[in-house]
């Protein structure tokens, strides 16, 4: 996938489950883990760099395992910029959903379609 | 994981300043500790937070982008000033303009001399839109991305300023933006079309036959507006008009955006809000048709001219029309 836009997706999701509520690194990487295929290396650097760029800043909160935790906030530049993400993504993916479901209940015809000439073909090796 | 540490402060060494690589450490150390609590096998360590080598790549990338974040290119974008683009001869005959941006802001004004000109600020690569002026025609349009960087901001925004001579008669004048601000002052045109998913509109001194404005998220403000014909809807987007003379209908329909009309008239006025809220204050349209489902319409006058009221209707909004005491 192109890097641009993978790094754009990555930080939108960031973005998503820090408005949320505030995080500490690790607990971050962990939500998008679960759904996503990203690690630490892949996080860290974005939460680094969005914090750098002033979308997000941190605090120290003590934790019940004792030491103190960095916890990430998103700030108001961090929330427009989400909110211009967000807007984005909608438009980008609302569009190719649209694409294609084109065909809306022709596409069922479509696939039935293609599912024969695929076995036709198979038939024919 | 101490050994761990250590081998990635060897690599940080090797890119990043001190000051960055305490920080580092702190961050890995607390989230390394935090894994390990919650089960993490010592062996795993790198194989989930990486091999110290690329952690350290990764991340003097970061660091490397510093004088190149969009922080420091907007403030370059604030220290430049406008620099001329094109100018265009401007003709006799009534022109079309046609301007569909994606994030670039324009500012319209009255030109000082006879030529219409486009100027540019910030870091601007202008090269791939379209900008022409023929056949009467003026366009400017961002370029259409292809790819899949439609999702990085800031590279790619310039601020336009387009001057018009007072004497260029517009016959059609159609803005589209996405995220970008549109200002106009001075403006005089018989067809007026324009629409803004996030981008805010401010109108000054406006002169238009027949407007038609639309906006998604995007704020309109609008002082002095002459109009034959005045439509608006807004989605979530707010809108403030103060001093406008429409000659025949003034329409607005707002889904959640709040509307707020002041020194206004008009003939017919049809008001549609869902859950925003209208307000009218020395807002003397002949006639109103008003429709909200949750949202208040409220028209409050001190003069008492003749309203009158055509339709009237709502779920649970309420609906006033009145003149103040006093």
């Amino acid at each position: 996938m192109n890097a641009q836009f993978k790094r754009g997706i990555i930080d939108l999701c960031v973005f998503s489950v820090l408005v949320e509520e505030d995080m500490y690194g690790y607990k971050i990487i962990r939500e998008l883990a679960e759904y996503i295929d990203v690690n630490e290396n892949t996080i860290y650097p974005i939460l680094r760099r969005l914090t750098k760029e002033g979308y997000f800043e941190t605090y120290l909160e003590e934790s019940d395992a004792g030491a103190p935790r960095k916890y990430y906030r998103v700030t108001k530049k961090g929330i427009d910029r989400y909110m211009r993400l967000r807007d984005e993504w909608d438009a980008f993916i609302g569009g190719v959903y649209r694409i294609i479901n084109r065909g809306g209940k022709k596409s069922e015809e479509i696939f039935r379609r293609l599912g024969k000439r695929a076995e036709e073909e198979t038939e024919s090796e | 994981m101490k050994k761990y540490l250590e081998d990635l402060e060897n690599e940080l060494k090797k890119k990043l300043k001190a000051n960055e690589i305490e920080e580092i450490l702190a961050d890995h150390e607390e989230m390394i500790r935090t894994a390990l609590e919650e089960g993490l096998d010592e062996d795993k360590i790198v194989e989930q937070f990486g091999e110290p080598k690329k952690v350290a790549e990764a991340l003097g990338e970061v660091t490397d982008d510093k004088t190149d974040t969009e922080d420091a290119q907007e403030e370059d974008a604030k220290k430049k000033t406008f620099k001329t683009l094109a100018t265009f001869a401007a003709g006799e005959e009534p022109v079309e303009f046609r301007i569909e941006l994606a994030n670039d802001d324009v500012t319209y004004k009255k030109a000082e001399g006879d030529s219409l000109r486009v100027s540019v600020r910030g870091n601007a690569d202008t090269e791939e839109y379209t900008l022409a002026f023929k056949d009467n025609k003026f366009v400017l349009s961002s370029p259409k991305k292809s790819g899949f960087d439609f999702l990085s901001f800031g590279k790619n925004h310039v601020d336009f300023l387009i001057e018009i001579p007072a004497g260029l008669a517009i016959k059609n004048f159609f803005h589209k933006s996405l995220n970008g601000d549109i200002m106009m002052e001075t403006i005089k045109t018989k067809a007026f079309e324009l629409s803004t998913v996030n981008g805010d509109v401010r109108l000054r001194d406006t002169s238009v036959g027949e407007a038609r404005l639309h906006t998604v998220n995007g704020d309109f403000d609008i002082k002095d507006l002459q109009a034959d014909f005045f439509k608006v809807s807004l989605v979530s987007g707010d809108m403030r008009i103060k001093g406008a003379c429409v000659k025949e209908d003034f329409h607005v329909s707002t889904v959640s955006g709040d509307v707020r009309i002041e020194d206004a008239e008009s003939a017919g006025c049809i008001l549609h809000s869902v859950s925003g809220d209208i307000e009218g204050k020395e807002f003397y349209p002949d006639r109103v048709a008003l429709k909200s489902v949750s949202g208040d319409i409220r028209l409050q006058n001190k003069e008492d001219r003749d309203i009158r009221v055509e339709a009237k209707k709502t779920v649970s909004g309420r609906i006033k029309i009145r003149q103040e005491e006093g």
